[in-house]
């Protein structure tokens, strides 16, 4: 038996088997013998290959091995050798896991030229897209998100740093509208009527009209009319004057204040206010917004009233309950990812665009106050609506309402990068390049390198604050690659690319 | 063979089988079927109940194994727990694997630029009302490519952070060296690629440490890592399919995060079943100013929150950022049907002093959250008695005839007569009528019945405290 024992026998199989211990602590005596052969002159690079060793013998082989290293030099043949036991790589492939959706989102316009009975140069299209949000391996993206710029009708106590934007044109919703559009290139207006609020200065419809009037004659984007003073009769009185002399531009009437009964009972009417706003968007063919703040069932009733009442599917937006990051944004993602799922299995009370209002960031003292331990205000309060909108754009949103312009062309760069536009105009271009106008091109300024380059006057090189990487990006919105190119090599090496 | 198709979760009637079925209540909860609905729903872990025998620990633990495996960096008390997701939508049941919020720091600095740096991410603090939320974790880069130089900064580190540790190299040697400073902190490697994936395999085994895959828009090289990893023992890991950030490729890093994220929970390809990670800070590169930069990884990062993606890196360390992130990170992250509860206690708004004014309220979420803005709001200074009333609303107390006692063992528990020399609670309209037995119990002090709304909280105290104070004999 014992003389059984000593006949150790140690077999190693590459490749196929997992070597037994002594075969392991053997390859590694081995190896130990290729580094040894590495050492002697003219042998390097010596690999060592086994596909099946036997020992046999009285004395454990390990022990045999280890006296034969100590005692011997370096062999010098290249022959007898092995390599430790490199794993192979497994094979393995990816399926992507698409499924197929039988619903999708409807898709609203916004906005009527001269030739569709109204004023506007162009219209937009929201909506649309036929997969959860973001899922482009497995379908079509909705349409580019539009940012509508947020104006007011009076102020509404703006703080620092909106003031830099907006400080001169606060007190005067035509000139900030005008503002929106010709300076921060808007391509949609949303105006809220806070100054019709029954509890601040309570402007009659008749006067909350007449502005909407003349923002629609100063500017000609399509336009957005917010009442949400949280008085329903107000409110609805309010936005059907405006329905009323915005006849034909196809508008968003946005109320947010609809309240719906604390307990709905099947087939139960609802507030007369609800159908007079309905019937006024239907009359003067607007587009209207269910708003009912994280509550799904609540949009549903909501729609479907709507739709009864004759407002088609394609001439309604959601408001899922704006909500701001640190004030129950999670519940906002949640309605909406709700919403989605029901959206594409066909329940079609769901499956109309989503309005979101990052703006609403600003209502909280996160985004303004100076606390010395929240760091820096002005850029707090940029972070705080950009997360917001990101929180928003992710969970699927199509239509956003935002107010700080620095948080906009964040956005609107965000979106140059998922939808990858062809860049045409200084703005866009500029939104690009570091905005740092340190001249070092030799311009005075970003945004004249802009023109000059869109001129084709001068080559997005010239810029000295921007790298490779950067350069990349302004070349392929510059003229986009089709289909878009995805470059290993672009993160391949971050650990040693960041600054 | 990976397994496809949706699995059915085991019902709270099949947990409940391997329970004790001793309704002690030791686990917070009055039966053993109520725990079974929170550990099927994932508010509690299975290892809550205190009676469970092995044969049970085992039995849950399997039917109640995540699809997702469930991956610890560092250790001690920052140790961070990530991954254990389940669902697409946190809509469905929740996320679970709260994503671990990274700074970096690299080789090439100074030693006093390091140390410099590391005091800066250390110092960043989200704080709202009483919760503090730092960094979670410390990434090192090996930017010099020279393990030497990587092993002396991470040793550096190590000395100044408790924080779970990444090590950034593609070079298997400057990992080596660098892990063997910090083996027992269970620091992440970064990363095994397609062409170092042997020798860091051997280097995660020696250690027994976790490890981050990277294979850039390569899903299938992602796996066959990820696979011969398992198979030789080494499973902690974390997948990253690259963070492209630059027009017509960040669409693609949402798409193959949210392909592997959906491998994993729906079609249980258990290759693939691992926490996710990105790298935010690449966005960096494309933006040429410091501050737009700053802003950009915030915002690109906050995108990857939402979808919930379990661990992301970023290259400026600021408090502005920092804030906005962890709040959403913190709501993202939020269990669903988390208990609308606040901690009881005694808080401080505007640096109150002994003569500032005590208002009570409970510990229900919404009204805390109420009355605890509008004092952020109106910067009064005073302190805010929360009194345990197992989450319920003042409203919801004041019928039950409990709540002079639950006042009278906030005020022993909380000492608040040690914190103010005046005797005044002001509560709530709504338990006006039990002044008499809160007086009762509590002979010492004088309850004043406060404002109907919260709004009027402001004006109350600023007509009425002096006067109150006046009444009980302190002059100000
Ligand atoms: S070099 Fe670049 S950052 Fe500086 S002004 Fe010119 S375009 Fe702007
Ligand atoms: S601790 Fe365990 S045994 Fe006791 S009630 Fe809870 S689940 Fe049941």
């Amino acid at each position: 038996m014992s003389e059984e024992k000593k006949k150790l026998k140690v077999k190693l199989k590459k490749k196929e088997e997992v070597p037994s211990a002594e075969g392991e602590e053997l390859f590694k005596l081995l190896s130990k013998i290729a580094k040894l052969l590495d050492g002697v002159e003219g042998l390097k690079g010596v690999e060592i290959e086994a596909d099946e060793i036997i020992i046999e013998g009285v004395t454990p082989p390990l022990e045999l091995l280890s006296a034969a290293l100590q005692a011997a030099p370096a062999p010098a043949a290249a022959e007898a050798v092995a390599a430790p036991p490199k794993p192979e790589l497994e094979a393995f492939k990816f399926e992507k896991p698409v499924r197929s959706y039988v619903g999708k989102f409807e898709e609203v316009k916004i906005g009527a030229t001269k030739e569709e009975g109204g004023t506007r140069a162009f219209t937009l299209t929201v909506g649309g897209g036929e997969t959860p949000a973001m899922h482009a391996f497995e379908g079509q993206l909705p349409h580019r998100p539009v940012i509508a710029h947020l104006v007011f009708d009076e102020d509404p106590g703006l703080p620092e740093t909106l003031l830099k934007y907006y400080g001169d044109v606060k007190d005067d919703p035509v000139a900030w509208a005008r503002k929106c559009v010709e300076e921060f290139g808007a391509k949609m207006i949303f105006l809220d009527l806070r100054s019709t609020d029954p509890h601040g200065t309570n402007r009659s419809a008749e006067d909350a009209a007449k502005t909407v009037k003349a923002v629609l004659e100063a500017v000609n984007v399509p336009l957005a009319v917010c009442a949400r003073s949280g008085d329903m009769k107000k409110d609805v009185e309010v936005l059907k004057k405006v329905a009323e002399v915005a006849a034909g531009e196809n508008i968003v009437l946005y109320c947010g204040s609809i309240t719906l009964p604390a307990i709905l009972a099947a087939g139960e009417a609802l507030a007369e206010e609800i159908y007079e706003y309905f019937r006024a968007a239907k009359e003067y063919g607007h587009v209207i917004v269910t708003y009912q703040p994280l509550n799904l069932p609540g949009i549903a009733v909501l729609n479907k009233a709507a739709m009864e009442t004759g407002v088609p599917k394609n001439k309604i937006l959601i408001d899922p309950g704006s909500v701001a990051i640190g004030y129950a944004v999670e519940m906002a993602v949640s309605a909406m990812d709700a919403i989605y799922n029901k959206a594409l299995i066909g329940d079609e009370s769901y499956q109309m665009p989503l309005l979101y209002i990052p703006a609403n960031a600003w209502m909280y003292r996160e985004c303004y106050d100076d606390v010395e331990e929240w760091g820096d205000t002005e850029q707090r309060g940029h972070a705080w609506e950009l997360g917001t909108a990101m929180a928003a754009l992710m969970s699927g949103a199509h239509l956003l309402v935002m107010l700080d312009q620095y948080a906009i062309e964040a956005v609107e760069n965000f979106l140059d990068r998922l939808y990858m536009p062809k860049i045409e105009s200084v703005r866009e271009l500029l939104r690009h390049l570091p905005g740092s106008n340190c001249k070092a091109c030799g311009f005075e300024a970003c945004r004249e390198l802009a023109d000059a380059v869109l001129k084709g006057e001068a080559d997005v090189d010239k810029c000295q604050r921007l790298g490779d990487a950067g350069k990349r990006v302004v070349r392929r919105l510059l003229s986009p690659p089709s289909p878009p190119a995805v470059e290993p090599e672009e993160v391949a090496n971050w650990i040693k690319e960041l600054p | 063979m990976a397994e496809k198709g949706k699995e059915v979760r085991a019902s709270p009637m099949e947990l409940m089988k391997h329970l004790p079925g001793e309704d002690c209540g030791e686990c917070g909860f009055d039966t053993c079927f109520e725990f079974a609905l929170a550990i099927f729903d994932r508010r509690k872990r299975y290892d809550e109940c205190t009676k469970l025998n092995d044969a049970q620990k085992k039995a849950l633990a399997k039917l109640l194994a995540p699809p997702m495996r469930e991956v610890v960096l560092g250790v001690g008390e920052h140790a961070r727990r990530i991954g254990g997701e389940e669902v697409m939508t946190r809509e469905e049941l929740g996320f679970f694997g709260k994503t671990v919020i990274a700074y970096d720091v690299w080789d090439t600095m100074s030693e006093e630029r390091l140390r410099d740096r590391l005091k800066e991410i250390h110092e960043i603090k989200a704080v709202k009302v009483k919760e503090a939320f730092g960094v979670d974790a410390i990434a090192v880069r090996n930017v010099s490519d020279d393990p030497k130089k990587f092993k002396e900064t991470v040793k550096i580190v190590a000395e100044q952070t408790d924080l779970p540790l990444i090590l950034c190299s593609f070079n298997p040697k400057a990992l080596r060296a660098a892990v063997e400073i910090v083996k027992d902190k269970r620091p992440l490697l970064y990363a095994a690629t397609k062409d170092n994936w042997a020798d860091v395999l051997e280097i995660a085994k020696k250690y027994d440490v976790p490890v981050a895959i990277f294979s850039p828009n390569d899903l299938d090289t992602l796996g066959a890592i990820a696979k011969t990893f398992a198979k030789n023992g080494v499973e902690d890991l974390v997948l990253d399919p690259g963070t492209f950030t630059e027009p017509g490729s960040l669409l693609q890093t949402f798409c193959n995060l949210i392909m592997l994220r959906r491998a994993c929970v729906e079609d249980r390809v258990k290759e693939v079943s691992y926490p996710t990670m990105a790298v935010p800070a690449t966005i960096t590169t494309t933006v040429g100013d410091r501050k737009k930069a700053a802003q950009f990884e915030t915002m690109l990062a906050n995108a990857l929150i939402t979808k919930g993606i379990n661990l992301v890196i970023l290259h400026y360390p600021n408090t502005w950022g920092f804030f906005p992130m962890v709040m959403l990170r913190e709501s993202i992250f939020k269990h669903p049907k988390a208990e609308e509860k606040v901690d009881p206690g005694i808080y401080e708004f505007n640096e109150p002093d002994e003569l500032s004014p005590v208002l009570v309220t409970t510990n229900y979420t919404m009204t805390y959250g109420v009355v605890s803005s509008e004092l952020e709001r109106i910067k009064v200074p005073c302190w805010l008695l929360v009194v345990d009333t197992g989450g319920l609303s003042l409203d919801t107390v004041a019928g039950t005839g409990e709540w002079p006692d639950m006042l009278e063992e906030a005020v022993e528990e909380f000492k608040v007569a040690e914190k103010v020399k005046h005797r005044i609670l002001i509560v709530g309209q709504v338990v006006a009528e039990y002044k008499e037995d809160m007086e009762e119990v509590l002979p010492d002090w004088k309850i004043i019945i406060g404002p109907k709304d919260s709004t009027e909280i402001g004006p109350f105290l600023k007509e009425k405290w002096k006067e109150l104070l006046k009444e009980s004999g302190i002059e100000v």
